[in-house]
C-alpha cells in the first residue's frame, strides 16, 4: 500500500492533503481536496498499480464546528489486490457540492443520492439527483445533519398516539397522474419524435404480494418488455443511523437486528465486529467458534427463506413450506439458545450472550445429519425441472464488469464469476480454521445465483459440523472491564464489578477517538459498518453499508429488456430485504 | 446412447415425474408439522424472552431498588422510574413509580441484563394482544402481578439477615456482626 | 299433462340433479384442493370449521355472500357484472351432454327417459367446445371492465392462452372422433365398452396416448391452472383479470374455474378412459345377479375417473412452478399443436389400413 500512497502523493501533490495509516486496524485513509476528486478517483480506478474497481460505500459525516462542515467519505476496494482505501473530501456549508463519480463507478448513483438525501450535499454530474429514502417532496431539511432533531420535523413527525376515528375521509384523488410526474420514470426525455410509442407506466407496489417488503417499482413497459424499471425506496426507512447517534454502543445491537430481519444475527455480527475493531479487543476462542456456528446457522436460515420465497414467486409453492419446515427447526434452536426467534440480540461486544449447552450441540448435530437430504428434496422439485430452468436460465444476467462497477457483493457478484468472499479474503471468526469452499458461478444469471445459494447452504452445514467438532471450552465473552460489563454474579459481590457495571450501563463504553470500517459476509452480500467515534459513549456517525441497497442500484440495469414476469424473479434473485435496504 | 436417453427423458417429462413423486410421497407418508394453535401450544424454553415482570423476594418485598439502570440501558426508552427512599429506612431506596411502555418495547432483554439485583425477569407470556394501546402501558402493580404469575419460586432475601450490611442480596455470613 | 310439459319436467329434474351434484363437487373441490395441497406440503389445510375442516366451503360461501359489493370507480357496471356470468354459464352448460352412466332407457307416462345424460345430441363434444369458447369472453370482459391496468393485462393474457389451448384440446380429440366415428359422447362411451383394452387410450389400431397427454396438458392450460396459471398468478399481477372482483362476482369466477375443471375431467374420462365403463368387461353387480343396479357401479367408475383427474390437477399445482407467458404460448403452438396434428395423421392412416 505504501508505494501506492507515494505514487498518489507525487502525482497529485496539491490534491492529497494528508494520509493517515491506522496500523492497528490495518486501514489507510487519504484526505483529498474536493475539487480534485475526479482525477484522483479516476487514477485510483484505472491505474494498474491501484485498480480500485469496487466501490463499497459513499458516506458523509457532519462536523458543524469546522469551517468545511461536511466530509464525504469514499470507501474503495480493490478486487485484484484485495485491499481497501478510504478517500475523504471536505465541502463547506455554503456550497456543499462535489463532483459525482457515477462516471467511474456505476454503483455511486444510489449511494450519492442517499448522501444528498441525508446530508444535503449535491453531486454535480449526477444523472438523477433526487431524494431516495425520504419522500420526494420532503422539505424539512436533511435528516443526518447534526442540527436536525432525531424526533423529526414537520407534519410527518407529529401524529396522534391514539388515532382519531372521527375525521372526515380524504377526498377523491384524480386517477390520472399528471404527465410531469411521470418524467422521472420514463427511459428517455419527453417524446420529441413524431411517432409516439404507446408506453405503459405500471406501478408495482408498495403493497404487492411478492415484492419482498415494501418496495415500489415503476415500470415503463413496451407491451410486456421492460424499458425502464425505477425503484422507489424508503418505505421502511426508520432512521437507524440517526437513532444510533443517540444510543450507546451496546444499545444499538437490538436495532441492528431489525435491519435484515430474515437473518438477524448476521447484522449483529457485522456491527459487533466493527465495534470490536474500533476498540481493539480480542475475543475468546469459544466465543469465536460459537459466533461462527451461529452465523452459519443464520446463513442457512436466510438462504432457506430466500429459496422459499423465490420458489413461491415463480410458482412452486411446495418448496416454500418445506424450507420453512427446516427453518422452524433452526429457529427452535435459536429460541433455546437465547430466548427469541427472529430478532435475537444475541451477540455482545466481546462475545456472545449465552452459551451453547451440550443438549443444543446434540440437536444441531441431528439437524445437520438430516439436512443434506432435505436440500436434495428441494432440488428434486426444482433444480432440473425444465420449467424452473426456463424461468431462471439467462434471466437477469449481469456481467462481471457491471457487477463490480455497481458494487455488488455476495452471491450476486459470485454468480458472475468473481470469486470474492470476505470470509476467505479478510477472515474473521474461525473461517480460516475449517475447510470449506466458495461456490462461484459462470453466467451471472438467476440459475447460477440459485445454485450458489444452494451450495452455500451445504458449505455452511459443513462449516458448522467442523466447528462443533472443534468447539473448545472457555469463556464466551472477553474480559475487558472498561468496555464489557462483568458477569452478573460478580456484580452482586464485589465493588469494582459493580462500578464497572454501573458505568457501562449508564454512561456507556467509551471507545478511542477513531473511525473504522468493517465488512462482514452477510447472507445477502457485504454488510459493512462505518463507525466514526469522537471518544464519547455514542457513535458520532454510524453508516450501514447494506448489500440490498447497493443491489437496488443495479436493479434498473438488470431489468431492462425482460418481461414483467421476470421482474419477480429478479427481486428474488437479488435477495432484497427492505429492512436492510431502507434502514 | 446418452443422447437417446436424454431425448427419452425429455419426452416423458422425467424430471417433472421425479418431482411429482416427491410430493406424492409427502402425501402418502403424511407427517404434518402444523401446531394447531390455540388448541395446542408449544413448550417454550426457560430463557424465553416474553413479557417483562418485576420480581419479589420470598418475604414479599419488591426486589427493585430504583437505581434506574434499566431505564438507562433500554434502547427504546421504554422504562420510566421514579425512585424514592423507603419510608422509615433512610439507607434503602425503592421505585415509587415504575412504568413500562410495552408498545415500544423490543423485548431485547437488556434491562434484565442491566438490573444489578435481578429485579426484572422475562416470562413466557406472549399473548398480550389488546384492543386499546393504553392497556399496554404497564405500571408497577401490573408488572409485579405478572411476576407473581410466572415466577412462583422466589429468591431468598438474605440482606436483612445481616443488619450491618445493606448491600445487595448476597449472604454475608462471614462478616462478623458489629457490636451495637 | 301434455307431453311437452312432462318432458320439460323430466329435463328440469335431471338438470337439477346434475347441477346439484356439480355444485356439490365444486364445493368439495375447494376444500379438497386446500387439504390435498396441505398434505403434500406437510401441513394440515383448513381444520377449524367443523371437524377436520369439513364445513370450510360453507364458511367460504357465506363469507362471499355477505361481502360488500364493490365496483371500481370508472368501471362499466353492466359489463363488470356480466363478465362473471359469462364465465360461469358456459362451464355449467357443458354438463348437458356428458353421460354419467349407461344408456338405459325407461318409459315414464309415455315418454322415453334417459336418466344418465340430460340430452344426447348428436354433436355432443362440439357443443362443449363451442361453449368453452364463450368462456373466453367472460375473461376478456372481466379484465377490461375492471378499469385497471393489471386486470387488463391479465385478461388479455388469459384470453390468448385459453384460445390457443382450446385449439389443442379440439385437435387432440379428433383422434378419438376418428376412432369412434361419432361426435356424440354417449356413442363414444359405448364404443369403449368391454374392458380397459378397448379404452381409446389403449385401443388398437391407434392407441391415443399422445393425444391423451396433449389433452391433459391443454386442459390444464385452458382452465388456468398451474403450471399455466400466469394470468391469475398471485405473485405477479396480484390476481390477473379478477383482481377487482369481490363477493359474489368473485364467487362466480371461482365456481367457473372449478366447474371448468370438473367438466374437462369428465370429458377426459368419457373420451379417453372409457367413461362409465369398468376396466373389466361388464359389471360386478351383473355377475352377482343384481343386474338392475349395474348403473350404480358404472356411475361409481365414472366418478372415480373424474376424481383421479381432479387429483392430478392438485398434484400438478403442488409440484410445478409457473410457465412464463411467452414460454406458455411457445409450448402450446410449437410443441402441442404439431403433436396433435401428427396424432391425427397417424390415427387416420391406422384406421384406413385396419378398418373394423
Amino acid at each position: 500500500m505504501q508505494p501506492l500512497i507515494e505514487t498518489l502523493m507525487t502525482r497529485f501533490p496539491r490534491a492529497v492533503l494528508s494520509v493517515e495509516a491506522d496500523t492497528a486496524r490495518a486501514e489507510v485513509s487519504v484526505r483529498i481536496a474536493a475539487d480534485r476528486l475526479i482525477e484522483v478517483a479516476r487514477f485510483l480506478h484505472d491505474a494498474p498499480e491501484a485498480l480500485f474497481d469496487h466501490l463499497s460505500d459513499i458516506c458523509s459525516v457532519d462536523y458543524p464546528e469546522d469551517r468545511q462542515r461536511f466530509e464525504v467519505v469514499y470507501l474503495l476496494h480493490s478486487l485484484p489486490y484485495r485491499r481497501r482505501l478510504r478517500l475523504k473530501a471536505r465541502v463547506p456549508e455554503d456550497n456543499p457540492a462535489i463532483a459525482s463519480v457515477t462516471g467511474i463507478w456505476k454503483g455511486a448513483e444510489f449511494l450519492e443520492r442517499e448522501v444528498y438525501d441525508m446530508m444535503g450535499i449535491t453531486f454535480s454530474g449526477h444523472p438523477d439527483l433526487r431524494r431516495i429514502l425520504m419522500p420526494e417532496d420532503y422539505a424539512e431539511g436533511f435528516p443526518l445533519r447534526k442540527d436536525f432533531p432525531a424526533e423529526g420535523r414537520g407534519w410527518r413527525s407529529q401524529f396522534d398516539f391514539i388515532p382519531r376515528l372521527d375525521e372526515a375521509p380524504v377526498e377523491q384523488t384524480d386517477s390520472e397522474i399528471p404527465e410531469r410526474d411521470k418524467q422521472a420514470f420514463r427511459a428517455e426525455a419527453a417524446p420529441s419524435s413524431s411517432r409516439r410509442r404507446e408506453e405503459l407506466l405500471l406501478n408495482m407496489g408498495p403493497q404487492h404480494p411478492s415484492t419482498h417488503g415494501v418496495l415500489r417499482v415503476v415500470l415503463e413497459l413496451d407491451g410486456e418488455r421492460i424499458v425502464k424499471a425505477t425503484p422507489d425506496l424508503g418505505y421502511l426507512h426508520r432512521g437507524v443511523e440517526k437513532l444510533s447517534e443517540g444510543l450507546a454502543y451496546m444499545q444499538i445491537i437490538p436495532h441492528t437486528d431489525r435491519l435484515d430481519y430474515v437473518c438477524a444475527m448476521a447484522n449483529n455480527y457485522a456491527y459487533v465486529r466493527a465495534v470490536e475493531k474500533l476498540l481493539g479487543i480480542t475475543i475468546p476462542e469459544r466465543a469465536e467458534y460459537i459466533r461462527t456456528i451461529v452465523a452459519e446457522m443464520q446463513r442457512i436460515v436466510g438462504h432457506l427463506f430466500w429459496l422459499g420465497t423465490q420458489a413461491l414467486d415463480i410458482g412452486a409453492m411446495t418448496v416454500f413450506f418445506w424450507t420453512f419446515r427446516e427453518r422452524e427447526v433452526l429457529l427452535d434452536m435459536f429460541e433455546k439458545l437465547c430466548g427469541a426467534r427472529l430478532t435475537l440480540n444475541y451477540y455482545r461486544i466481546g462475545g456472545v450472550d449465552s452459551d451453547f449447552t451440550p443438549d443444543l450441540v446434540l440437536r444441531l448435530k441431528t439437524f445437520l445429519d438430516t439436512f443434506p437430504e432435505k436440500v436434495k428434496e428441494y432440488d428434486s422439485l426444482i433444480a432440473s425441472n425444465r420449467i424452473w430452468l426456463g424461468r431462471t436460465k439467462n434471466v437477469a444476467v449481469i456481467s462481471a464488469e457491471d457487477a463490480i462497477s455497481f458494487g455488488c457483493t455476495g452471491p450476486v457478484l459470485r454468480g458472475s464469476g468473481v470469486a470474492y468472499d470476505i470470509r476467505k479474503e479478510e477472515p474473521y471468526g474461525v473461517y480460516d480454521k475449517v475447510d470449506w469452499e466458495v461456490p462461484v458461478g459462470k453466467n451471472g444469471d438467476t440459475y447460477d445465483r440459485y445454485w450458489i445459494r444452494m451450495e452455500e447452504m451445504r458449505q455452511s452445514a459443513r462449516i458448522i459440523r467442523q466447528c462443533l467438532d472443534q468447539l473448545p471450552a472457555g469463556p464466551i465473552i472477553a474480559d475487558a472491564p472498561q468496555y464489557i460489563p462483568p458477569p452478573k454474579q460478580h456484580v452482586m459481590r464485589d465493588m469494582e464489578s459493580l462500578i464497572h457495571h454501573f458505568i457501562i450501563f449508564t454512561q456507556g463504553l467509551k471507545p478511542p477517538k477513531a473511525e473504522t470500517y468493517c465488512a462482514t459476509e452477510a447472507p445477502k452480500g457485504e454488510l459493512g459498518f462505518f463507525i466514526v467515534s469522537d471518544g464519547s459513549a455514542r457513535p458520532y456517525r454510524l453508516k450501514i453499508r447494506s448489500p440490498s441497497f447497493v443491489h437496488m442500484g443495479a436493479f434498473d440495469h438488470m431489468a431492462r429488456g425482460y418481461l414483467i414476469s421476470d421482474i419477480i424473479t429478479i427481486f428474488g434473485t437479488y435477495d432484497i430485504v427492505m429492512g436492510e435496504c431502507d434502514r | 446412447m446418452t443422447k437417446l436417453k436424454a431425448w427419452f427423458k425429455t419426452i416423458i417429462f422425467y424430471e417433472i415425474l421425479v418431482g411429482m413423486k416427491a410430493t406424492l410421497s409427502h402425501l402418502l407418508h403424511y407427517k404434518p408439522i402444523t401446531l394447531q394453535y390455540p388448541h395446542e401450544k408449544r413448550a417454550l424454553p426457560d430463557n424465553y424472552r416474553g413479557m417483562l415482570a418485576l420480581l419479589r423476594y420470598d418475604d414479599g418485598t419488591e426486589k427493585c431498588v430504583g437505581c434506574d439502570l434499566c431505564e438507562a440501558a433500554c434502547p427504546s426508552r421504554v422504562i420510566r422510574v421514579v425512585s424514592a427512599e423507603v419510608p422509615g429506612e433512610p439507607t434503602k431506596r425503592y421505585s415509587k413509580e415504575y412504568y413500562m411502555d410495552m408498545t415500544r418495547c423490543l423485548f431485547c432483554g437488556m434491562c434484565v441484563d442491566a438490573c444489578p439485583v435481578d429485579a426484572l425477569g422475562m416470562t413466557r407470556e406472549f399473548e398480550w394482544a389488546v384492543y386499546d394501546k393504553r392497556q399496554l402501558h404497564l405500571n408497577k402493580e401490573q408488572l409485579l402481578a405478572i411476576g407473581d404469575r410466572s415466577f412462583p419460586v422466589r429468591e431468598k432475601r438474605l440482606e436483612l439477615q445481616h443488619p450491618n450490611v445493606a448491600f445487595f442480596n448476597v449472604s454475608f455470613g462471614h462478616v462478623p456482626q458489629k457490636p451495637n | 299433462m301434455t307431453e311437452l310439459s312432462l318432458r320439460l319436467a323430466v329435463s328440469l329434474a335431471q338438470i337439477a340433479a346434475v347441477m346439484g351434484v356439480v355444485m356439490l363437487t365444486v364445493m368439495i373441490l375447494t376444500l379438497a384442493e386446500r387439504k390435498v395441497l396441505g398434505w403434500m406440503q406437510d401441513r394440515m389445510g383448513p381444520m377449524e370449521v367443523g371437524p377436520y375442516g369439513i364445513l370450510q366451503p360453507i364458511a367460504d360461501g357465506l363469507k362471499l355472500f355477505f361481502k360488500e359489493d364493490i365496483v371500481p370507480a370508472g368501471a362499466n357496471k353492466f359489463m363488470f357484472s356480466l363478465a362473471p356470468i359469462l364465465a360461469m354459464v358456459p362451464a355449467l352448460i357443458g354438463f348437458a351432454v356428458i353421460p354419467f352412466g349407461p344408456s338405459n332407457k325407461f318409459e315414464l307416462f309415455g315418454i322415453t327417459v334417459e336418466p344418465f345424460v340430460i340430452s344426447d345430441i348428436n354433436i355432443g363434444i362440439l357443443y362443449i367446445l363451442a361453449f368453452a369458447s364463450i368462456g373466453a369472453y367472460g375473461i376478456i370482459l372481466g379484465g377490461w371492465a375492471s378499469n385497471s391496468k393489471y386486470s387488463l393485462l391479465g385478461g388479455l393474457r388469459s384470453a390468448a392462452q385459453v384460445i390457443s389451448y382450446e385449439l389443442n384440446v379440439g385437435l387432440a380429440i379428433v383422434g378419438v372422433l376418428i376412432l369412434a366415428g361419432s361426435l356424440s359422447l354417449v356413442k363414444i362411451t359405448e364404443a369403449q365398452s368391454g374392458g380397459f383394452w378397448h379404452w381409446y387410450v389403449f385401443a388398437l389400431p391407434a392407441p391415443q396416448i399422445f393425444a391423451f397427454v396433449v389433452y391433459v396438458i391443454s386442459a390444464v392450460a385452458e382452465t388456468n391452472r398451474v403450471p399455466f396459471d400466469l394470468p391469475e398468478a398471485e405473485s405477479e399481477l396480484v390476481a390477473g383479470f379478477f383482481t377487482e372482483y369481490s363477493g359474489m362476482r368473485f364467487a362466480f369466477f371461482f365456481i367457473a374455474e372449478y366447474a371448468n375443471m370438473v367438466l374437462v375431467s369428465c370429458v377426459a374420462a368419457a373420451m379417453f378412459l372409457g367413461g362409465w365403463n369398468a376396466p373389466y368387461p361388464g359389471t360386478i353387480l351383473e355377475h352377482v345377479g343384481l343386474g338392475q343396479f349395474a348403473w350404480a357401479e358404472n356411475i361409481a367408475w365414472f366418478t372415480v375417473k373424474a376424481y383421479l383427474f381432479l387429483f392430478l390437477f392438485f398434484w400438478l399445482r403442488a409440484t410445478l412452478p409457473r410457465l412464463r407467458y411467452d414460454q406458455l404460448m411457445k409450448f402450446g403452438w410449437k410443441v402441442m399443436l404439431p403433436i396433435a396434428l401428427g396424432n391425427i395423421v397417424v390415427t387416420s392412416i391406422a384406421v384406413y389400413l385396419f378398418p373394423r
